[in-house]
């Protein structure tokens, strides 16, 4: 289990490399294709970082995918929910955290 | 009754797909076959016969619920125990996937530790008519 919460860590730069790679092809009038498919990361981020135990990550992730569900919801609203995320999971980096 | 031995995981993420491999057969003793994406996994199923199926609700080409009538319509998918995986929250949402076919719902994040008897005792509960 720690050799895979590990890896996770490891992982967890790429996941954010594409989360911002979706973010900026996410048009300013929203776009459902582009909302979906950032939406289905975070998705994925939510599900893998509670698994592991890192609660703040999958609950800004949680945040996040909420936010794209909404198509009412603007672009800065999207990045503030993506911004969220980047800092939780700095703060995992930084702490190390492994509970 | 059979006994539940064969687990086939359809999970496009890596770290859970993982987990789920570590939970599933160094824990629980299963024979686990692993997927990335629901078409290979509807491929493989007229060799692999799960008794049951992992079926994450968002993937990559087929989401969980586009894929629950493509598996039910090859002869090895038709009678598995069909478990979705999904990060949603909420009793409503367990209704609505239970609706759309499926045995039973599990939540992401689950405890790896626990999941072979969680998942031993939805197939008991779904085979009890067997």
């Amino acid at each position: 289990m720690t050799v895979l919460r590990g890896r996770f860590m490891e992982r967890l730069p790429a996941r954010l490399d594409e989360l911002a790679a979706a973010f900026a092809a996410f048009p300013e009038a929203g776009g459902e294709e582009a909302s979906a498919h950032m939406a289905r990361l975070a998705h994925s981020l939510a599900g893998a970082a509670g698994t592991f135990g890192f609660e703040a990550l999958a609950a800004a992730a949680r945040r996040l995918d909420a936010c794209l569900r909404d198509p009412a919801n603007p672009r800065a609203r999207v990045a503030a929910g993506l911004a969220e995320v980047s800092r939780a999971t700095a703060a995992i980096a930084r702490d190390g955290t492994f509970d | 009754m059979k006994g539940l031995e064969k687990i086939m995981v359809v999970e496009d993420d890596a770290d859970i797909r993982d987990i789920l491999e570590l939970s599933l057969a160094s824990v629980g003793g299963f024979q686990v076959s692993l997927f990335g994406d629901a078409r290979s996994a509807l491929a493989a199923l007229p060799e692999n016969r799960p008794d049951m199926i992992l079926l994450d609700l968002m993937l990559p080409d087929l989401g969980g619920l586009e894929a629950l009538p493509l598996i039910r319509a090859e002869p090895a998918g038709a009678g598995a125990t069909v478990v979705l995986l999904t990060a949603m929250a909420g009793a409503d949402v367990r209704e609505e996937f239970l609706a759309r076919g499926v045995q039973e719902v599990l939540f992401k994040p689950f405890d790896p530790m626990s999941l072979p008897r969680v998942l031993a005792g939805i197939w008991l509960a779904t085979r009890v008519d067997d």
